[in-house]
């Protein structure tokens, strides 16, 4: 039953929505919530409580409490007193066994109480420990608002907007409109954010009005993200100004849960907003003047009012609320009992300073006014109304605690916490306001706090007799209202680098996996042993365009690979290329690649598909520290590369060039680096054996992958992928940076001792070098062939005397090589060629050998052709 | 289970501190008070203070992940965490005292091979020490946590994961408390709000200990504080090879029973899991920049959340309620530093990143031994401050990248 | 033998050959759109950049105080003349996609950056590293590597059609 036309109401009743609440039609207007509608329509338990399944009504109705969490159209824990009404919804109770009227668990609340004291779980189920999985599964279940719906796969489309604003007000009642106003007259770029959708329609000249919207925190440079919706908009503010208000704070006494008692600031929404008399004979429990107000607005629309109580001009009192089926049916004041089926109750209002202590705000306890205010505020941040405490009083919301002591007194509705539990806390030792909340779990449900912090703090300080200054707040967390995964999350994008070629390896049916950011193709069909086979006898072609390439120029470019790498670039005569590999200053394994000389002055040096960027810095990082004149230039993704390897591969790419001689076997040799044209493009062809074979790695403009691509498919190249490519370099012996070694491989134990030149002045990482050298080996990386047929995994351990000794790192079946070839890191004194050692494979142990060398061609005649 | 109708307190108020004590233990978290406890309980040696500079558990104890397991990379990682699993499996009953813990399974998801040969790795190591480890594959996965997305629609689809049967969470507040009434009871002194200011010493040795309490003569010390753990050291003239960093998580508000399993992805950076209250707990690596600042970051929550519902579209509309940091130290081969140092009598647990409040029981058990005995147990050798001198690390980082 | 950087520029090639690294992903796109500016030329700069004079046509932005990126009709020929004048320049045109869009609203939801402080460089749009330029009026030009091209094209359409709900939801609500 609605009141008639209330002169500020949001409902538009000649729009007429419906929706379904626990399978029945309900009926609402536009502009009602889904709460105000339900109250209408004569719902007055929204919910049962957490644990003791209390029947639960309309307490704050502004979006704060846990009172009215329901199911909305599958989603639960939907606040549905802020939740608009919207045709078709689907609304359920939540955390009942029954009925929100008859639920079965409220027995808990009955007879549970001695049995289920705070923290009652740490004291049973311990014995025998066995059982303890069939009462955790109770628990759990007990526990928990709503449900999740497990297949309700995400629809929403969230989205972020950054936003810049000179002045950002940060709640929307008088003192924040008039600070958006002021603000708007001295510029530009004012921007109001409301929660409520009070504003919503209004104008404020000059002021952009962002409502309904939640502040979820001040962070660092001004960073205020706002909820609208499902987008998240990202305020960067060059000015901030908190008005967030106060907020109702409930007075503690017995029976203050009950279906009907009310914060006054909720009755005020549901009579003025939405027209409805919240109940027909009230009585109010008032803290001061605006409390007291609400009496003369509830008897205004006709609500009887028999008993108003001012508890700042009266001593405390006995105040006890009586229920029947758990709703108010009267109060008793000081052992005066008068008939009710509404309490406004209320202990004063408390700033809202989450959003300022979060930003950096100091936060001190008034005792004249019992509130807690924010000081100290962070640069850029103001705080404007009743944030700052102005108007703000509370009586002590526990004074009132005595009462007869027949009903249980709640200091937190979200977690059923009761006077009895705090005391009960403190008599255990759990002495201080952060080992409480921990213990009782006061403060940690759905309000955040809002509701439940400064009760529980007084009543802390009262019992410890330490006074509420010293026992202090806990911690203001973000976000300061709840907040969406979905809005966090914004628009799902989690880009993949993609080569130039990288469509036409879709088109052939290749399976893409992912390689560091890159996505590569693993092989073109089932048989990857195909592919291998195709480079062995004929011709292949894979896609290396991830292989980070770098240029470095300059009259000092030899001087500064000189100290990068170990080994020696400055005697590599330009036109020819050398192996690479970069050491930490530790002198660990960092990264490889090719080196190729192209002139006096530069370099192209390629890196491992994942190492492009953290090489390019750390070659940028050390020439910042030397000062050499030479530039670092990451062209990884201007170009493509392809390498073409297999026998066939000098015919094919003398079909491609113009003048079939250029790459002849005399004209190009093995680790040359050379200009060609390639079906009209051109390219940096280098001459190197990875996969084993004779092979050339033409490196070209990105936009022509695809064209190149085809022209050496047309020539005959099988395509092959990653994982034939993975066999091919390890019959040849060769190292995969970051699988074969880790973060703690260095070059001699990884049995590339001939590579750094110790004879050189300085290069990075040679001290460690030097000190390994004195140092015993703990463990080497070497070949071996298994014994049998069969593959161990990469990870298999080397087992001595029962013991894990060593890894594989690496192993495969090689046609080529005949049996399962790979790689491991072994004991030093069991690391020499033909030793005999032990794998442990699907639970069983494995012999086999060392082989030092290439298992497949050892002296290089093939990629040397 | 009497003390639900006959409240007893967990322990006594805080007294005066003594003159002198035999045992300085400096961190009242969960690594220093089961020292103090198995101190008393397995040697005999009672004369101990704990000393906190606020409320017990209020760091690293308070702020961790809560995740239990043993599933690590190298021999000696793992079979030091499997003494801890199989403590924690004892330590309700031992302690008296309901810690919750679940034993529900740990999976590790591989998005990519290279993903899947790290587990691969773990798991070979751990079926070799006797822990309970396998790879699994897609359909395996699905049987153990139905709600994940297995489809090929994420970003990175989920190729298999390392399965722990024994990982599972604790109520991490309990095990603080449990242990602090366990010290407590045997004798042990705990001062809350005693914040440690310097340390006395004479050649190598620390004679007292200065708080801002005043000042307490010590036979030996142990340092069990975490991401102060460089300071303290410093206080005390010892530096550590450690780098203190913050990590971050999250929880939404309360939810019916929807995960069983812990889930962490390291691909991902994100791990999940849903406490016994119907929490769904969240978070991330830790943060690669170091600070003591404990703000949290609004890109964490993004991308935490982003990285989440990869996995579990259906958190959508969930709700977070509040977010946390605490801080950790990490030692450059993410390994603990445990046991000795070149001051004779000044012992350390630290360096452990994101990772320690999984060794507290066999921390306390092995920490005590030498303490009172003098002597290094060989399951902590390993972990000496030695080893960055000897150049004999114990490399941690494939199993770390996301260690939860 | 001296092998010189001509491998780097796609301008030596028959523009036939070459392909858009946005070409699948804005195929059907109206340009009004979402406009495929990846084959202009690019150029890289570094050392002092105040040595540059940009020729007619030609953008010159600067990215660090020794770094700069010149946009270009002709990278052959701005090479040239660079390398001339004794600067180091490198033709990167096959690095970058390069794409326009208009609307301050669209851009909100797909950078950080200051648009009023254009033009800029970070790892902001969208998350990736970019270049972002603005053009009179609200036409804005993003270059990003080419590899990432394809996503972060398909992340803004996604964008537009969402903006696109939203303005005709906001007419559809008018009308009624």
């Amino acid at each position: 039953m609605r009141l008639p036309p209330q002169p500020r109401e949001r409902i538009d009743r000649s729009q007429r929505i419906l929706f379904t609440f626990d399978g029945k039609v309900v009926g609402g207007y536009a502009g009602d919530t889904i709460g105000s509608a339900l109250f209408a329509h004569g719902q007055r338990i929204f919910s049962r409580s957490f644990k003791y399944h209390r029947p639960r009504g309309l307490l704050c109705c502004s979006g704060h409490c846990p009172n009215c969490l329901m199911t909305v159209d599958g989603v639960p824990n939907v606040r549905v007193c802020v939740e608009p009404i919207r045709d078709g919804a689907v609304v359920e109770p939540q955390n009942v066994w029954g009925s929100l009227e008859r639920d079965v668990l409220s027995i808990t609340d009955k007879i549970g109480g001695p049995f289920t004291p705070v923290g009652f779980y740490y004291r049973t189920m311990i014995r025998p420990r066995r059982l303890w999985p069939v009462y955790e599964k109770v628990l759990r279940n007990l526990a928990g608002l709503g449900r999740l719906r497990k297949d309700g796969a995400g629809h929403t489309r969230y989205d972020v907007e950054h936003r810049r604003a000179r002045v950002l007000v940060v709640g929307g009642g008088e003192a924040g409109r008039a600070a958006a106003l002021a603000a708007a007259a001295l510029g530009p770029d004012v921007v109001l954010v409301d929660e409520t959708a009070d504003l919503v329609g209004h104008e404020l000249e000059g002021v952009e009005v962002l409502a309904p919207a939640r502040a979820l925190g001040i962070w660092e440079g001004g960073l205020v993200p706002v909820v609208a919706g499902s987008v998240l908009h990202r305020f960067r503010a060059e000015r901030i100004v908190v008005a967030a208000g106060a907020l109702d704070q409930p007075l503690v006494f017995p029976g203050n849960d009950l279906v009907g008692v009310m914060l006054p600031g909720g009755v005020r929404r549901l009579v003025r907003d939405f027209a409805i008399a919240p109940g027909s004979r009230a009585v109010v429990i008032a803290a001061g003047e605006e409390d007291l107000e609400i009496a003369g607005e509830l008897r205004e629309v006709g609500v009887a009012v028999p008993e108003v109580v001012d508890l700042t001009s009266t001593p405390a009192r006995r105040i006890e609320a009586h229920g029947r089926k758990g709703r108010v049916a009267a109060v008793s004041v000081d052992g005066r009992k008068v008939d009710c089926d509404l309490v406004v109750a209320s202990a004063g209002r408390q700033p809202a300073y989450s959003l300022l202590a979060q930003a950096g705000a100091r936060v001190e306890y008034d005792e004249s006014r019992g509130i807690f205010v924010p000081t100290n505020l962070p640069a850029g941040v103001e705080a404007v109304g009743s944030v700052t405490g102005e108007d703000c009083v509370t009586v002590d919301p526990v004074r009132t605690t005595k009462g007869a002591g027949g009903d249980k007194c709640f200091v937190c509705v979200c977690e059923d916490v009761t006077t009895k539990d705090i005391a009960r806390a403190i008599d255990e030792g759990f002495d201080s306001i952060e080992l409480a909340k921990r213990y009782t779990t006061v403060t940690m449900g759905p309000c955040q706090g809002k509701l439940c912090q400064l009760a529980s703090i007084r009543l802390y300080a009262q019992a410890t007799g330490v006074g509420e200054a010293a026992v202090g707040t806990t911690t203001a967390r973000p976000p300061w209202a709840p907040v969406e995964l979905g809005v966090l999350a914004g628009r799902h994008f989690e880009p993949a680098r993609r080569t130039s070629v990288h469509f036409r390896h879709e088109e052939a049916g290749a399976r893409m996996m992912w390689a560091g950011p890159w996505k590569r193709p693993y092989a073109y069909g089932e048989r990857p042993e195909d592919e291998v086979r195709a480079v062995h006898d004929s011709l292949g072609v894979i896609d290396v365009s991830t292989l980070g390439k770098i240029l470095v120029e300059g009259p000092e470019a030899a001087d500064l690979l000189e100290r990068l790498y170990p080994n020696r670039f400055g005697d590599l005569r330009p036109g020819r290329i050398r192996y690479g590999v970069l050491t930490s200053d530790a002198g660990r394994i960092m990264d490889d690649g090719t080196v190729a000389r192209l002139a006096d002055d530069l370099y192209y040096v390629t890196t491992t598909s994942t190492g492009a960027d953290s090489v390019t810095a750390w070659f940028e990082w050390w020439n910042a520290v030397w000062g050499y004149d030479a530039e670092i230039v990451n062209v990884t993704g201007a170009l493509a590369a392809l390498n073409l390897a297999g026998p066939r591969a000098r015919e094919a790419l003398g079909r491609l060039v113009d003048d079939p001689d250029v790459v002849s076997a005399e004209s190009f040799r093995y680790l040359d680096a050379k200009a060609l044209v390639v079906a009209g493009v051109p390219c940096l062809a280098l001459r190197i054996g990875f996969v084993g074979e004779l092979g050339y790695e033409l490196h070209f403009p990105s936009p022509a992958g695809e064209h190149v691509w085809d022209r050496l498919v047309a020539e005959g190249a099988r395509p092959f992928g990653l994982e034939p490519q993975r066999v091919l370099r390890l019959e040849k012996g060769h190292i995969i940076v970051g699988q074969d070694t880790d973060s703690e491989s260095n070059l001699l134990s990884a049995g590339m001792q001939w590579l750094p030149k110790m004879d050189k002045d300085d290069f990075v990482g040679k001290l460690a070098l030097e000190h390994f050298a004195e140092r015993p080996e703990r463990e080497r990386l070497v070949g071996f062939r298994m014994e049998e047929d069969v593959l161990p995994v990469e990870g298999a351990q080397i087992v001595v005397e029962g013991r894990p000794a060593g890894r594989v790192t690496s192993a495969r079946r090689s046609e080529a090589v005949g049996g399962v070839i790979g790689l491991a890191w072994l004991p030093p004194d069991r690391a020499e060629e033909g030793t005999r050692f032990e794998v442990r494979v699907d639970r069983r142990l494995v012999g086999a050998r060392v082989a030092h060398g290439p298992f497949y061609d050892p002296a290089g005649e093939r990629m040397r052709a | 289970m009497r003390e639900i109708f006959f409240p007893k307190r967990m322990w006594r108020p805080r007294g005066d501190l003594k003159r002198r004590y035999d045992v300085v233990i400096v961190g009242g978290g969960s690594h220093g008070l089961a020292t103090a406890y198995y101190l008393a309980k397995h040697h005999g040696v009672k004369d101990v203070c704990i000393l906190e500079r606020s409320y017990i558990g209020s760091g690293a104890s308070g702020r961790n992940t809560t995740i239990i397991r043993a599933n690590y990379r190298t021999p000696e990682g793992a079979a030091f965490y499997r003494e801890s699993v199989r403590l924690y499996e004892r330590l309700s009953s031992e302690l008296d005292f309901n810690l919750m813990f679940s034993q529900h399974g740990h999976l590790t998801l591989a998005h990519s091979d290279r993903g899947l040969v790290v587990a691969q790795e773990r798991a070979e190591v751990n079926k070799l020490l006797g822990i309970r480890s396998e790879v699994i594959g897609p359909d395996r996965i699905r049987e153990l946590c139905p709600e994940l997305d297995l489809s090929d629609k994420p970003a990175y689809p989920i190729l298999g994961a390392l399965y722990h049967p024994p990982g599972g969470i604790i109520r991490h507040d309990a095990v603080v408390w449990a242990y602090a009434r366990g010290a407590d009871r045997l004798g042990v002194e705990i001062h809350p709000y005693t914040e440690v200011t310097g340390f006395e010493r004479s050649g190598d040795r620390i004679v007292a200990v200065e708080t801002t309490r005043g000042r307490v003569e010590c036979g030996q010390v142990v340092s069990a504080t975490a991401g102060w753990s460089s300071l303290v050291g410093k206080l005390a003239g010892l530096r550590l090879p450690i780098t203190t960093h913050i990590l971050q998580a999250f929880v939404t508000e309360p939810l019916k029973p929807f995960l069983d399993v812990i889930i962490v992805s390291s691909q991902l950076h994100v791990y999940v899991s849903q406490t016994d209250r119907g929490e769904f707990l969240i978070g991330a690596e830790i943060e690669p920049y170091t600070t003591y600042k404990s703000t949290g970051t609004l890109s964490f929550l993004e991308y935490s959340a982003r990285h989440a519902l990869e996995l579990f579209p259906q958190l959508e509309k969930t709700k977070v309620l509040r977010t946390w940091t605490g801080l950790c130290d990490l030692s450059p081969d993410y390994s603990p530093i445990l046991g000795k140092t070149e001051i004779e009598n000044f012992h350390v647990s630290a360096g452990w990143g994101t990772y320690g409040f999984k060794a507290a029981p066999i921390v306390g058990v092995t920490l005590a031994e030498l303490v009172a005995t003098q002597k290094t147990p060989a399951l902590i050798a390993p972990f000496a401050l030695e080893r960055f001198y000897t150049d004999t690390l114990v490399s941690e980082l494939a199993a770390a990248a996301v260690s939860h | 033998m001296s092998v010189t950087l001509d491998f780097l520029s796609p301008s030596r090639c028959d523009p036939d050959v070459l392909v858009s690294p946005l070409a699948r992903a804005l195929a059907g796109i109206d340009p009004a759109l979402v406009e495929d500016l990846s084959a202009q030329g690019k150029v890289e700069i570094r050392g002092d950049a105040d040595r540059v004079e940009p020729a007619e046509g030609e953008e010159l932005i600067r990215l660090t105080p020794r770094r700069a990126f010149l946009l270009t009709s002709d990278p052959l020929a701005a090479v040239e003349r660079l390398r001339a004048a004794g600067v180091r320049a490198y033709d990167v045109t096959g690095g970058y996609a390069g794409f326009a869009v208009r609307g301050e609203r669209l851009m909100r939801r797909l950078t950080d950056l200051d648009l009023e402080r254009l033009p800029a460089a970070g790892p902001l749009f969208l998350r990736v590293p970019a270049i972002v330029l603005r053009d009179d009026g609200d036409r804005f030009r993003i270059y990003v590597a080419q590899e990432l091209g394809h996503d972060v094209v398909l992340a803004v359409l996604d964008a537009l059609d969402g903006l696109q709900a939203l303005e005709t939801a906001a007419s559809s609500e008018g009308g009624a």
